[in-house]
């Protein structure tokens, strides 16, 4: 016996211990693993406005890793979701074959080939235009799609099928934005870049979740107030987000009631007298709220009646908070504003945009480094690829309208149409798209890069379009919602399957190489677009292309002499290079920083007589719009007394289909929770982990509770990225009656214990 | 045994068994079913509570510490749950390292006692506070396994849950 | 006697010092540093001061905290 029964026990004990050194399963183990890679590709982050640039490690046939591209905006750094893309592209469900529902809607999906499958939709779009005509089919495209699908699409529709129904869910996100810089200075845009967080010496951050919604900006913005502590933020958010944790000040005001504020904070600018006649004497128009020209004096009787007192009536900000925010801005050497969906997603987003901008104009914080106002983009490719190629109803390339008989007729001889072939009527736009299906106007839709039956507003009432028009979808991954309404189904080839442009929040197009072959029988999308083009009977000489960058060259060429001016970004350039900003109407041009700006826009003149030069304007000068408060669609009532609004996680991308296939995101929000203030869950009787029943005049559901003081005594929040719970059936979908934007932020909801 | 944690209020280790009739009420009440009820020793009887948080942690609803009929687990409130202190190692957290160049923030967006247990120094630098209770929720989701939670009876000094 | 099996997760660049400082103490077996950070080691000491010994190693410098993965008690053993 040569084994003791104590060292017996002593070593099982040792194994024990040592056995249990367990190791993470861990998406981000490969994400610093250089030695196992044969090359890296550039590209741009597949998630949200801010555009990361990234390397994609390939070994092999396989990508295996992804990290930040040092040379882009985010030297280098990515947040969570950016890091982990690896997974996503491996996906267990990715759809890698066309499908087609054969029996019609409800009956199940089969494998088709893409031949059938392109006929299938090809006949059905035929049937649906000889019934109806040109406008009984339609294309909703996506701000994630890459510019050359946009453009393409766009080129399609309205130039070869000769319909306007041509709109995409940068309606639902940026709509407002657009509008607002539309009114406000006559091109859509931001004048700023990122580079203004460096430079600016107050933030003025409203109606955004910065560190959630944008978190590598957020951390910018950390480490300016972290190395500057001089540098003030004002944060304006209903909720007390980790957003406006950092902030000096954080105004929580009822949601809805942020017209006020600004108008609030205005009045108190022009008493203390610290707004800038100077400038705005040079650079601004007064305007009524209905178009009509006025003085400044009228802009001063206008906002008297909004004094801090009646500010904080309405909106339950303290009067001192609304005088302190009005000096931060104004006082400080450059006042930058950033903004996103709390702004835009409102009724009257487009005026809430406006009188973001007139703080700007009343006080000459613009145009100078760190001075503007940089709307931030939600989607990756919103700005490049559907604003700026024209991919929406009322639009066409470049700035230009469908209205206007000058740009119609420019299109038809770039593109080599007839006359005449463009339709100078808006088409639909989304949320109306919808509506049109559901009354079997539009007949035939084709769905690209997006997930309408999760994301609309009012789903019980909308998805109805989806029931009854053909829908031909491409989609990448198996548990999108819409594909239980798709008749025909195309595998597109996911992110850097393929190669293309994204253009973000800076007005930064950079490009994503293809760092792997598309998987199964996966296709480019501008190659699904042609193919079905053409057997929907579209003249295939109107796309004569062979890949992405032929599109790129011609869009390029398009934007030369445009206030969109790109000509200098060739592919090779793009290529070589870690994204460009426009205008750059020159290859050696490096890109512009301070739009409008004598000396740093190529667009205006070396020898104008001012520095700045509002170009899209007729008279060179930017609008203050004299724009009244108004309540949102629908406020808070007896009956039902609370405000409940929606947005992002941070570890999520809006629905999940692509985060929810990496564990770690999928672990630490596994699915949607209601966030309940204290004194709210108190007097409901509601604890931590309740269920808790959302009740609106659409819907009814069920959340776990999640008390925390986030959200003010009045307002809850839940989350809208969990497919089992689709929030968006409890909204509303009221518009903006300019932008045509939905008011996913605001609507009146009942709350109580589940019994 | 994988790492546990005793539910909230719980005494400290001798009171605890001491009191623990192995009724599960407890675990039965969960609302997120991480309560398990299993033997201290082998051979040895019904059991006591464990959360094994790597497993699934602790979201703090304080059903459990309501329902426990004999004391074993005091009835307090989230802040005062006592389960342990949580332990961030910045030598390996990503948001520490400034040349991994990922973004984290995971153990403070799910702390349930968001912005008080763990606050993100200037914004953006996860950091543990007094006011952690050890609930396990970081230690869970955290993609990276570099905070852990010290279960309570593990404490120099403070051998006893939260309740007095 | 109980014999013990346990981890210490040590701070970063700690473990190598630790793990030494442990092998002094009487009654504390090692088996390397692991991933870094963990210390495999084996406590043998009478019952009733067990559990003290582990406080003691919890509360060395540079020790996060010990996972106790396995204890046996008897009440005789050949030695």
């Amino acid at each position: 016996m040569t084994v003791s029964r104590r060292k017996f026990l002593k070593g099982s004990a040792a194994a024990l211990a040592l056995g249990m050194v367990g190791s993470p399963a861990c998406a981000l183990a490969a994400a610093g693993q250089e030695e196992s890679v044969d090359r890296w590709v550039k590209g741009v982050c597949r998630y949200c406005g801010t555009g990361c640039g990234v390397l994609v490690g390939v070994r092999g046939d396989r990508a295996v890793a992804v990290k930040g591209d040092p040379d882009n905006h985010n030297a280098g750094l990515l947040c969570l979701k950016g890091a982990m893309l690896i997974p996503v592209i491996y996906a267990e469900d990715r759809i890698t074959e066309p499908m087609i529902r054969r029996g019609g809607k409800g009956s199940p999906l089969d494998k088709a080939s893409w031949d059938e499958a392109l006929d299938f939709a090809a006949g059905a779009f035929r049937k649906a235009m000889d019934a109806g005509g040109p406008d009984a089919v339609a294309y909703y495209g996506s701000g994630q799609a890459l510019t050359e699908e946009s453009y393409l699409a766009n080129k399609i529709w309205k130039a070869g099928f000769r319909t306007n129904n041509v709109d995409g869910n940068p309606r639902l996100c940026m709509a407002s934005a657009v509008a607002g810089y539309l009114t406000t200075f006559g091109k859509d845009e931001p004048m700023g870049t990122y580079n203004d967080m460096d430079a600016a010496t107050c933030f003025f951050i409203i109606g955004s979740n910065t560190s959630e919604a944008h978190p590598v900006l957020f951390r910018r913005i950390a480490q300016r107030k972290e190395s500057s502590p001089d540098v003030k933020i004002i944060v304006a958010d209903p909720r007390r987000t980790n957003t406006s944790r950092i902030a000096d000040l954080h105004l929580s005001f009822v949601a809805g009631t942020d017209l006020a504020l600004l108008n609030g904070m205005a009045h108190v600018i022009i008493r203390e007298e610290l707004d800038n006649p100077r400038f705005y004497s040079r650079y601004v128009n007064f305007v009524t709220n209905d178009g009509k020209p006025c003085a400044f004096e009228d802009y001063k009787a206008f906002l008297a009646e909004y004094t801090p007192e009646k500010v904080q009536e309405i909106t339950g900000v303290p009067a001192a908070d609304v005088i302190r925010a009005a000096k931060l801005f104004a006082e400080s050497s450059s006042a930058l504003s950033l903004w996103c969906m709390g702004i835009n997603q409102r009724t009257r987003g487009v005026w809430a945009n406006n009188l973001i901008h007139n703080l700007h104009l009343l006080t000459g914080q613009i145009g100078r480094p760190g001075a503007s106002p940089l709307s931030l983009t939600g989607q990756p490719n919103a700005c490049g690829g559907v604003r700026d190629t024209g991919s929406l109803a009322h639009l066409l390339p470049a700035g230009r309208m469908v209205a206007n008989e000058k740009h119609r007729a420019e299109m038809e001889e770039f593109w080599g149409v007839p006359k005449g072939t463009i339709q100078p009527k808006m088409g639909h736009h989304t949320v109306a798209l919808f509506e049109a299906m559901a009354k079997g106007d539009v007949k035939a839709v084709f769905i690209h890069c997006t997930n309408p039956a999760h994301t609309l507003p009012d789903l019980n009432a909308l998805t109805k379009g989806l029931e009854t028009a053909f829908v031909a979808q491409t989609e990448c991954f198996m548990d999108a919602e819409t594909l239980k309404y798709a008749d025909v189904v195309f595998p597109a080839a996911f992110w850097c399957e393929t190669e293309g442009v994204y253009g973000c929040t800076e007005r930064r197009y950079a490009l994503t190489e293809q760092a792997i072959k598309p998987m199964g029988n996966c296709r480019p999308t501008v190659r699904i677009l042609m193919d079905f083009a053409e057997k929907a009977g579209v003249d295939p000489r109107l796309f004569p292309y062979k890949n992405a960058a032929d599109i790129w060259e011609e869009w390029r060429t398009l934007s030369k002499g445009s206030p969109y001016d790109f000509y200098g970004m060739t592919r090779a350039r793009l290529k070589k290079e870690s994204g460009i900003k426009w205008p750059c109407p020159t290859e050696d041009h490096p890109g512009t920083n301070l739009r409008y700006v004598r000396g740093e826009d190529p667009l205006v003149p070396v020898n104008h007589p001012d520095r700045l030069f509002f170009y899209g304007r007729p008279d060179g000068k930017a609008n203050i719009f004299l724009r009244p408060y108004q309540p949102p669609f629908e406020p808070a009532d007896k009956d039902y007394p609370f405000i409940l609004t929606t947005g992002r996680v941070i570890d999520h991308w809006h629905t999940a289909t692509m985060t929810g296939k990496v564990p770690e995101l999928q672990k630490a929000y596994p699915s949607a929770f209601v966030e309940i203030n204290p004194v709210d869950a108190q007097k409901l009787g509601i604890s931590n982990g309740d269920r808790v029943v959302l009740e609106t005049r659409r819907d009814r559901m069920t959340f776990p509770a999640r008390i925390t003081d986030t959200c003010m005594p009045g307002l809850v929040f839940c989350p809208f990225f969990d497919k089992n719970k689709l929030v968006n059936r409890l909204f509303h979908h009221a518009v903006d009656n300019a932008s045509k934007e939905p008011e996913y932020k605001i609507c009146a909801t009942r709350v109580y214990k589940q019994a | 045994m994988p790492p546990f944690l005793r539910p909230p209020g719980a005494r400290s280790e001798k009171d605890m068994k001491a009191r623990c009739v192995s009724c599960g009420l407890c675990a039965a009440v969960c609302n997120y079913a991480c309560i398990e009820m299993t033997p201290d020793h082998i051979f040895f009887g019904g059991g006591t509570p464990k959360i094994f948080q790597r497993k699934s942690p602790c979201f703090l609803c304080m059903k459990c510490s309501a329902v426990c009929p004999t004391g074993a687990l005091g009835n307090v409130s989230m802040e005062e749950a006592g389960m342990g202190r949580a332990c961030l190692d910045r030598a390996r957290c990503v948001d520490y390292r400034r040349n991994t160049g990922i973004m984290c923030w995971t153990c403070y967006e799910r702390c349930p006692l968001k912005g008080k247990a763990i606050v993100l120094k200037n914004g953006y630098l996860p950091e543990v506070t007094e006011r952690c209770v050890g609930c396990g929720v970081c230690e869970y989701v955290c993609p990276v396994a570099v905070i852990t939670v010290t279960p309570a009876r593990d404490l120099p000094g403070n051998r006893r849950g939260g309740n007095t | 006697m109980a014999i013990a099996g346990f981890l210490v997760h040590a701070e970063a660049g700690q473990s190598e010092r630790l793990e030494a400082e442990l092998a002094e103490i009487p009654g504390i077996s090692t088996f390397g540093v692991h991933r870094e950070c963990y210390i495999a080691a084996v406590a043998e000491a009478p019952g009733n001061s067990m559990e003290d010994l582990l406080h003691r190693v919890h509360g060395m410098d540079g020790v996060l905290t010990v996972y106790v993965t396995s204890m046996t008690v008897e009440d005789e053993l050949v030695v």
